[in-house]
């Protein structure tokens, strides 16, 4: 099965980022990379010098020799049966296999060109390629797609059908289910363009700035919580309206992340570049008394920094926190370099303890009343007093930053400079200042290799299931190559091109015939291309935590679509918070919300780090501990309890079933618009007869215990609507139960 | 002196005959239930057959030595026949001690058993014939060479149990099994490891010398070659390879290879020849042409790890179950699993006891020889699981704890010889049907904990079977008396009751008793009611309650403070502002029915420091009031104590009030653990419109707290009238 | 092609084995495709050096219960007995013996370091004599089947920080809990429960929080998470189906669901529908096989008495030692406590004595349950906290009240069953119980130790995330020998 699989094959044409690099750093590098400190035998192939240099033990001998493998140590050695001589040394866990020493040797012999990382060569834009117009690529995105389909021998799939099109692109880009209104008018539309309309309309409703601002909170790690094991009340709220807010007016991503970079340092900035910087300041801050201040100070400036590697240039800069890189040319200096931007905030690791902890430690900022309405209409503040927010501020003076060896707060060693990793892009101190708003002019410099790359690579990962790197978060040596390398450098161009203008990407990419393909896959597709690399089919994904939620409420009308706002509480099993708590701060005791607080979208849910919101969790949601940029996607027996009997998902089978009770319709048309309304799509024969089966024996059963139906349809405070017939309101609240655990209507 | 010796001579001739008697019953009956230590006397056999042989072969010699028919002759003869005899028996008596082991091939065995036995007899024989032949010397050299025969042939085969087979065959090495050499890339899968296994399980029986079904495995060539039934494998296809064919044949055919009784193939071995000969059965092939994700690469690792910690892990005498056996016996109710990667002994589980049948225990048959240990724990199996178990025949561990069984059936134990541990705690067994366990060759312990058995009887089966941990657990203490915990109530957070709702107190330990006071007084053996169904209550009542039980010391007190909904108050209003971080949610706090909690002012609660607690309340239409009650926190540790007095005033309205009551409670003198207090205000009773409530916080904090002087905080979180 | 079939075959049984047994799943045709599918083609980052889902060698211990004393117990008031203190009480630390060690901020601008010795008395008992002091008569009375390690150490000294790094090898950052690695490395027994229970309670003493940060998976599947008891109605969260809805209910539901799911499979053909389906069943076998477990209406009075009346009180420590056993000997791989109230800054023995009284029978109480089970020698109990307690006092010593400050230079734990030996002190620390002069074991050191006593080598349970193999011991770690029988 796999020998099959297409990645098997050996290039005519060795590539050395390719085929070749990912084989050392992961075999190789470990001893012979860039960490000069575990480096064996002074020998480093991560460069080309090293590679070509002379044994030190032998001179006459090389490591590699162009063209000549037998001459190349390197190859001699992975051959060599003598477990003395043998690499990796077998104490090492790591072989190399048949078709790795193949793919060496052939690139010895083809003159082992050594290339930089393909990630750090500033992308350029490839002429896209023709295809088979049979395919109907509609732009670059299948040209490109369809080449390798064409390559690997694959078709891609027919167009979805149109009701399943309609959900996929509705939750995609709203996150919440097509009306039924919406569905008729898409279906009945048979205009070429009727699709576009309906993407346009999408990209227009201001819940795609909630949509997307979901994986945003991950990458920031957002809380309404200060983390640590004292987690007491934190008020960053309002910069997550303002996140909303900033994708629902489409700021160029540049603005974007330039704003929570460094929108303090900009030239007499507004409070709305103040509140932006509140992304760095996400981070966990602890409470416990007796820390030592300056260990913890250290803690966050680290959190910073690695979360800037991490969120804007996928690079696993923590790694080079206690030693050098052992993968990438990072070294611990650079990590330093880099940790100098953001360590002069004025700033301490112990403000005060639980018992006097504030819900935003300085820097921060008021926000009142007066600027919600004026310059701040975007921020949902509920009462007159005023909020505080933690914001970015460069204390005045330069604060010096020491290395810290094995990065230990108190073993300080030489001072650092601030500045970045040569391997990506020098920092030019006559372009950029010294300073955050530097180093967010660097992130979005033309020439910077990452920072367009990453992000492209995110939003095409939300939209596919998978990014065109694989590795979201780890653009480096250990990461993994980009399937389709051409189509990600292009769409990263072409996105700066167009002013880093989100909207459009998006567009772009659920307009492709490539997104709008249907979910079907044959065996030979799954054996040809197991992982669905190449995109032969629309992969089926599960939706994420919040988007199920809200899909259930909204099926049964009772979501609540209010924007932003101070995060809310809805039904939580007993003890979630009490158990855990110190029994000191607010958050002590978990204050369950009422009324329409209890239907607010998923995103709102509010997140106490140390207990976050289990039923979240259980779904693969991120702790928010620290910036998280993938979800794992899992399938376990604890997510099926909580979509059978969480009381809020029970509620809103409730609510829509007393709706639906009291329609005048016959039976089959009720159970057709409870399908529909769940499903997105008309029921067809047989699915309507298990529906009407299992409708009819479940009345039959509430019928005989009418007690047992009054206690069923109880779930939840949400107001009771009288129905005539009690047996047949908790027999469709079943049903809906039925629906709403279908694997079809949590995925997309 | 002739005396003597005749007597000499009888002893030894009557210990021949029971001896002789005993080799003959002990090679009819099976060898199942011999104690473990005969077992151990076996192991001298080796070392005795050394004497007879020797004294069989000097028979002949011997018998030429002496004038014929002297008396030293005969005498001496005699001696030497009655010895020779008796070593022979006693060799062969131990030889069928140690036989029981099935390391050995059957029929050698077999073979080497009948021929010794009749040594023995012969010999014993040779003393009669002696007796009667010193006329006719013909005859007792032909009885004698008979028997060194039969003795020669005998012990060959003795030989080559232990030896091999062909060790008399002197050009042959000795034979020993090849380790694998450690996995380096380098590896040829061939020569290193197919060759290996060969050499290890097949070359004894194909080699040049003796190539049975006239095959040789000594090289490449002659391997593929094959032999009598045609080429030993197909390259690259492993079905029509002949090799492998016959070895997935089933064991008891007779073309299954290796033959019955041999070394078989393991899982891996089968899985490793399979792979290399659909790999175009290549000799060049090398371990790192494998790709680490193929599961030949991981079945390689396994195999050679079985190899280079063999030594330190447990040998069993049989080899792993087959796979797909154990993975089609795997079940959510029915684990099975390898005690670790490599070993072939296996752990059976139960779990879910609806899902529970005797069926589940029979299936694993196929299984059966490996399984050293079986989890029944709280299943439901009764009596009928024993006669599932006896197939189990290396069983090492068995649990029973919590099943239904009566115990009744444990004596059919006796065939899982190995058995070392048996659990029986929490079943009906007792001390009569548990000692015939006693005999059970390797058992070491058996738990008991409650179960029929007494410590008394406990301590007689220790005494008889000394070896065995008889073990029955925790017996409480009857003089021991532990305390009760105190009664909760139904629901604690809730401490305000509508009008009509009532109490409940409940405790956990069933048959505990629960007696309470309303009256503040602490209950005891003398006061307080019995708690029998929950119970009405009117106005603010606080419970003490403690739960009581016979050989239990009575809980400690809990108290529970209730409050009744009194007197409707529209609407409240601070007229001093609360401490801003103890503001909770303004006015309404007082009059929301919610009630803080100890441990987090923060909620619900308002506090005031630097302005006594001011507010006032409104009702529009007005009942009679008698009096009021505030809830108050105290928690001396921060800073926290009743008001020093409360003033309530009542009128029409705001601007026109009078005082209706005040109260002054006493305070705290010492530190003590925080809790909620209710102040009860007797007011003159009166309709009142409006009603201003001020609880003045402590101005200076008693001297014997570190805050002395300072100003005290009072907390309240609600206010009600009646 | 016949071979290639049969060669596919026998590629699922393995990674079936393989996977089931690394996530603890059901089997059942239905169910393997999925996970198969999971584990074949996403499978590739989890590499790890080992194969998963069963130990590498004969394991001693199967199963493990961490009695974790949230808040850090002195080992000067419990088990480490140091009479100098007591000869020396109010005598200044010598600098010689502190040798510049950190401090936290609570003592750091405290000018005076008076050593105090322990308020309590000590004695020794059982075969091995090892001291045990009055607050632990319980525990005392069964030291022989105890081991205790004296000389435990760590490297940091608070208790966010410290308790983080024992459960997870790291002090900062979201790795893996210890629960989470032996489950990914071992799988469940039970796969009708999870195979990583948490269990909490708080005490009357000076409390620290938990945090969900300690059951973590971290990185690995979420399959690996700790799974949180609560005594609230719910034992595990969502697990009781909805009031007026009884077992009937649920397993139509289940056939109709299975009904439909099935359909979709048919037309789709994604496997990770086949999956689900299987995961509905088995959360149907979860709804019957834990109430089983956590009704305690029918212990009987000798195990009431064996740990101690507040067993039937559920969120207790008694109650969860009790709940941890049943767990256990029902096949789940690792039970982990945490029993709040041990930070005794001040008023150290009021609440030790409290602390005492709820912990010593119920700790003792599960040793002697699993013995008279016969499961002691396969379960593995550990008792201790995240770090020690200074020799010297917090705060003004007066003569009826003192306290004791983090101390992560030395401290205490036990250890019992699961192939520990019995009856053994390992380790000595110095006269003033503050440095250690034999033996010591880091935090890596005992992680290391505990996965051996599983048959796992920790160097091989590995996984491969953002480039890095990582490990539950980091890059540190040595078996203690010592401490194996």
């Amino acid at each position: 099965m796999r020998e099959k699989s297409v990645d098997q094959a050996i290039p005519d044409v060795v590539d050395f980022n390719f085929h070749v690099r990912p084989i050392l750093s992961d075999r190789c590098f470990k001893c012979h990379g860039p960490d000069a400190n575990k480096r064996e035998a002074n020998l480093r192939l991560d460069t080309e010098e090293g590679a070509f240099a002379a044994l030190k033990d032998d001179p006459s001998r090389h490591v590699i020799v162009p063209g000549d493998p037998m001459a190349s140590a390197l190859y001699t050695r992975i051959v060599s049966s003598d477990t003395s001589e043998m690499m990796p040394p077998p104490s090492s866990n790591l072989a190399l296999s048949k078709r790795e020493i193949a793919i060496l040797k052939k690139w010895i012999q083809q003159g082992a060109k050594y290339k930089k990382h393909w990630a750090f060569i500033a992308p350029v834009k490839s002429s896209v390629p023709d295809v088979d117009d049979d395919y109907n690529p509609r732009n670059e995105i299948d040209h490109f797609i369809f080449k390798k389909l064409e390559e690997v021998g694959l078709d891609p799939n027919e167009e979805a059908e149109k009701e399943t099109l309609l959900k996929r692109v509705s939750m995609d880009i709203t996150g919440l289910l097509p009306s039924i209104e919406m569905q008729e008018k898409f279906l009945s539309d048979q205009s070429p363009d009727a699709y576009e309309k309906i993407v346009d309309e999408l990209l227009s409703s201001k819940h795609y700035g909630e949509k997307m601002a979901i994986p945003w909170m991950d990458l920031a790690r957002y809380a309404d919580s200060h983390g640590y094991q004292d987690d007491g009340y934190r008020t960053m709220w309002p910069w997550r309206d303002w996140v909303i807010h900033a994708f629902n007016q489409n700021y160029p991503y540049s603005t974007f992340i330039t704003w929570q970079l460094a929108g303090d340092l900009l030239p007499n900035p507004t409070k709305e570049m103040l509140l932006a910087t509140g992304f760095n300041r996400n981070h966990k801050i602890t409470q416990e008394g007796g820390v030592i201040d300056e260990e913890y100070r250290i803690e966050y400036v680290t959190d910073r920094t690695n979360t800037f590697g991490k969120a804007f240039m996928s690079i696993t800069l923590e790694c080079a926190k206690c030693h050098d890189h052992k993968y990438d040319p990072v070294s611990q200096k650079d990590y330093y370099s880099m940790f100098a931007f953001f360590n002069q905030v004025p700033e301490k690791g112990l403000v005060g303890d639980i018992q006097l902890a504030s819900p935003g430690d300085p820097p921060n900022m008021k926000i009142t009343t007066e600027d919600v309405k004026t310059v701040m209409n975007f921020i949902n503040k509920k009462d007159t007093s005023p909020v505080v927010v933690m914001v970015m501020k460069d204390s005045m003076g330069i604060r010096p930053t020491q290395l810290l060896r094995r990065g230990n707060y108190d073993q300080p060693a030489d001072t650092v400079d601030m500045n970045t990793p040569t391997s990506i892009l020098s920092f030019n101190t006559k372009k950029f200042e010294k300073n955050r708003l530097g180093l967010a002019k660097w992130m979005i410099d033309p020439k910077n290799p990452l920072t367009a790359r990453v992000f492209v690579n995110r939003i095409w990962n939300e939209f596919f299931g998978k990014g065109l790197v694989k590795t979201v978060g780890d653009f480096g040596m250990q990461g993994e190559l980009p399937s389709h390398p051409e189509l990600l450098d292009w769409m990263s161009v072409d996105f700066m091109e167009k002013g880093w203008d989100i909207k459009r990407l998006v567009k772009m990419i659920v307009t492709s015939t490539t997104y709008r393909q249907s979910t079907k896959r044959t065996t030979d597709k799954l054996q040809t291309d197991p992982e669905n690399k190449y995109l032969s089919y629309y992969p089926r994904l599960r939706l994420s935590a919040e988007l199920q939620r809200d899909l259930i409420l909204s099926a049964a009308g009772i979501l609540n679509k209010e924007i932003g706002g101070p995060s809310v509480k809805p039904y939580q099993p007993k003890g979630v918070w009490e158990s855990t708590t110190s029994g000191r701060g607010e958050l002590a005791k978990y204050v369950q919300d009422k009324g329409d607080k209890l239907y607010r979208r998923g995103l709102y849910n509010f997140i106490k780090r140390t207990a976050p919101p289990p039923a979240l969790l259980i779904m693969d949601a991120s702790t928010r501990d620290q910036c998280e940029v993938t979800r794992s996607r899992t399938n376990t027996p604890l997510q099926a309890l909580v979509l059978m009997n969480d009381p809020q998902i029970l509620e809103a089978a409730r609510v829509l079933a007393q709706n639906i009770a009291n329609l005048q319709l016959t039976e089959k048309e009720k159970l057709k618009k409870l399908f529909q309304l769940i499903l997105c799509r008309k029921p067809n024969d047989s699915e309507m007869e298990m529906l009407q089966q299992y409708y009819t024996q479940e009345k039959n059963r509430f019928n005989q215990n009418k007690i047992k139906a009054a206690s069923f349809i109880k779930a939840g405070e949400y107001n009771q609507i009288k129905t005539k017939d009690l047996g047949e309101t908790a027999a469709l609240m079943q049903v809906n139960q039925l629906l709403f655990n279908l694997d079809e209507t949590t995925v997309k | 002196m002739m005396k003597q010796n005749q007597l000499h001579v009888h002893i030894i001739g009557s210990l021949l005959m029971l001896l002789q008697a005993l080799m003959l019953v002990l090679c009819i009956v099976s060898l199942n239930d011999i104690p473990w230590w005969l077992k151990q006397l076996g192991h001298l056999h080796p070392v005795l057959l050394h004497l007879p042989i020797a004294f069989i072969f000097l028979l002949l010699p011997l018998s030429f030595i002496f004038k014929k028919d002297s008396d030293q002759e005969r005498l001496f003869i005699s001696y030497f026949l009655h010895y020779t005899a008796l070593f022979a028996t006693i060799t062969a008596l131990l030889g069928l001690l140690s036989a029981s082991s099935n390391e050995y091939d059957p029929d050698i065995l077999l073979k080497h058993k009948w021929l010794s036995i009749s040594t023995a007899l012969l010999s014993h024989l040779l003393i009669y014939i002696f007796q009667i032949s010193h006329r006719k010397r013909s005859l007792w050299i032909t009885a004698v060479s008979t028997t060194v025969t039969v003795m020669m042939v005998g012990s060959h085969f003795g030989g080559s149990l232990t030896h091999g087979e062909d060790y008399l065959n002197f050009d042959k090495e000795e034979k020993n099994t090849k380790a694998f050499m450690p996995l380096s890339d380098s590896t040829l899968i061939y020569q290193d490891l197919v060759q290996t296994v060969l050499i290890n399980k097949c070359i004894e029986c194909h080699n040049e010398k003796k190539m049975k079904g006239g095959l040789n495995l000594n090289s490449y060539a002659s391997f593929q070659k094959g032999g009598k039934t045609g080429a030993a494998f197909a390259v690259g296809d492993p079905d029509q390879s002949l090799f492998i064919q016959r070895a997935l044949l089933n064991i008891d055919d007779n073309k299954h290879m290796p033959p019955k009784g041999k070394m078989q193939l393991t899982q891996e071995e089968l899985f490793l020849f399979k792979e290399w000969t659909k790999r175009n059965a290549d000799t060049l092939l090398q371990f790192h042409q494998i790709d680490l994700k193929d599961t030949l690469h991981a079945i390689l690792s396994k195999m050679v790890e079985v190899k280079s910690i063999e030594n330190t892990a447990k040998v069993y005498p049989f080899s792993k179950a087959v796979d797909d056996n154990i993975q089609s016996l795997n079940s959510p109710f029915r684990r099975i699993m390898p005690v670790d990667i490599n070993s072939p002994a296996l752990v059976v589980k139960f779990y879910l006891k609806e899902k529970f049948s005797l069926q589940l225990l029979e299936e694993c048959s196929p299984i059966a020889k490996q399984v050293i240990e079986i989890n029944l724990s709280s299943m439901p199996a009764d009596d009928a699981v024993f006669k599932h178990l006896s197939m189990f025949e290396n069983l090492e561990k068995l649990n029973l704890n919590g099943t239904m069984i009566s115990g009744k059936q444990l004596s059919s134990l006796k065939s899982n010889k190995h058995l070392s541990s048996i659990k029986l705690a929490n079943t009906a067994v007792r001390a009569n049907e548990i000692e015939t366990l006693g005999t059970l060759p390797s058992l070491q312990s058996v738990y008991l904990w409650n179960s029929q058995v007494t410590s008394d009887e406990i301590t007689l089966l220790q005494k008889k079977y000394s070896s065995i941990k008889w073990d029955i657990g925790y017996i409480p203490d009857e003089k021991e008396l532990l305390k009760l915990t105190p009664p909760s109530t139904a629901n604690a957070e809730k401490m305000i009751l509508d009008p009509g709702e009532l109490v409940q107190l409940k405790h956990p330990l069933p048959g505990a008793q629960i007696k309470y006071t309303t009256d503040g007084s602490v209950p005891d053996s003398s006061n307080g009611m019995i708690y029998t169904k929950p119970f009405n209550i009117s106005g603010l009542t606080q419970i003490n309650a403690i739960a009581v039980s016979d050989g239990w010391m009575s809980s400690n007190p809990s108290n529970f403070t209730y409050f009744l909904k009194g007197a409707k108050v529209d609407s409240a209003v601070l007229i001093h502002r609360p401490a801003d971080r103890y503001k909770s949610n303004g006015s309404v706090a007082l009059i929301d029915f919610n009630k803080g909690i100890t441990t987090n002012l923060n909620l619900n609660w308002l506090g005031f420091r630097d302005e006594t607690m001011k507010a006032g309340f409104y009702f529009s239409q007005p009942a009679v009031i008698k009096q009021a009650v505030l809830s108050i926190a105290d928690n001396t540790y921060s800073y926290v104590f009743p008001p020093e007095k409360i003033i309530i005033k009542g009128g029409s309205n705001k601007s026109n009030l009078k005082v209706i009551g005040s109260f002054s409670p006493i305070q705290p003198k010492a530190q003590r653990n925080a809790g909620i207090i209710p102040i009860t205000v007797q007011l003159i009773p009166g309709l009142y419109p409006f009603i201003e409530v001020e609880a003045i916080n402590l101005q200076r904090l008693p001297p014997w707290h570190p805050g002395k002087k300072e100003k005290g905080w009072v907390f309240v979180d609600e206010v009600f009238f009646y | 092609m016949k071979m290639e079939q049969q060669e596919k075959e026998f590629r699922l049984n393995v990674t079936r084995r393989h996977f089931l047994t690394k996530a603890g799943l059901g089997m059942g045709g239905a169910a393997l495709g999925g996970l198969l599918f999971k584990d074949q083609f996403i499978g590739a980052e989890s590499q790890a050096a080992m194969q998963l889902g069963v130990a590498q060698f004969a394991p001693k211990a199967k199963r493990i219960i961490y009695l974790f004393q949230n808040g850090a117990p002195s080992q000067l008031e419990t088990f480490d007995y140091k009479p100098l203190l007591n000869k020396m009480h109010g005598a200044e630390l010598p600098a010689s013996i502190r040798m510049g060690q950190r401090l936290t901020g609570m003592t750091s601008n405290q000018e005076k370091f008076p050593l105090v010795g322990s308020t309590f008395n000590f004695a020794q008992h059982g075969q091995s004599g090892a001291w045990v002091s009055e607050l632990f008569p319980h525990m005392a009375a069964i030291v022989d089947d105890l081991c205790f390690i004296k000389t435990m150490h760590t490297e940091a000294i608070n208790h966010d920080p410290a308790l983080t790094f024992f459960q997870t090898g790291a002090q900062q950052g979201n790795r893996p809990s210890m629960g989470a690695w032996m489950s990914y490395g071992l799988g469940s027994e039970n796969s009708n429960l999870p195979s990583y229970c948490v269990l909490l309670s708080r005490g009357r003493g000076n409390g620290q929080g938990v945090y969900s940060k300690l059951w973590t998976n971290g990185f690995l599947d979420s399959v690996h998470q700790g799974v949180v008891f609560s005594s609230g109605e719910d034992p595990v969260l969502y697990l009781n189906n909805p009031e007026g809805h009884d077992k009937q209910n649920r397993r139509d539901m289940l056939d109709m669901l299975a009904k439909f799911n099935a359909a979709s499979f048919e037309n789709i053909g994604d496997p990770e529908i086949k999956t689900r389906i299987q995961q509905y069943e088995m959360s149907y076998r979860m709804q019957s096989a834990v109430p089983e477990l956590t009704d305690f209406s029918k212990e009987s009075n000798s195990t009431i008495k064996l740990y101690g009346p507040d067993c039937l009180v559920p969120g207790t420590y008694a109650a969860n030692c009790l709940l941890a056993r049943k767990l256990s000997e029902s096949g789940v791989r690792f039970v982990q406590l945490y029993h709040q109230g041990w930070d005794t800054h001040g008023n150290l023995e009021g609440d030790m004595r409290m602390q005492a009284e709820d912990v010593d029978r119920a700790s003792a109480g599960l040793i002697k349950d699993l013995k008279q089970r016969g499961l002691l020698d396969e379960t593995l109990i550990i008792w201790g906290g995240e770090f020690g307690r200074t020799n010297y006092c917090q705060g003004a010593l007066t003569k009826d009240s003192y306290g004791r400050d983090h101390h992560p230079k030395c401290f205490s734990l036990w250890m019992a069953g699961g192939g520990t030996k019995p009856g053994t002190v390992y380790g000595e620390t110095d006269e003033f119980g503050y440095n250690i002069v034999k033996d010591p074991v880091s935090v890596h050191d005992f992680h290391a130790t505990v996965l051996h006593l599983m048959g796992i080598n920790h160097e091989q349970l590995t996984y491969k995330h953002l480039g890095r193999r990582y490990r539950l011991t980091d890059i540190a770690g040595e078996v203690v020998q010592g401490v194996i029988a």
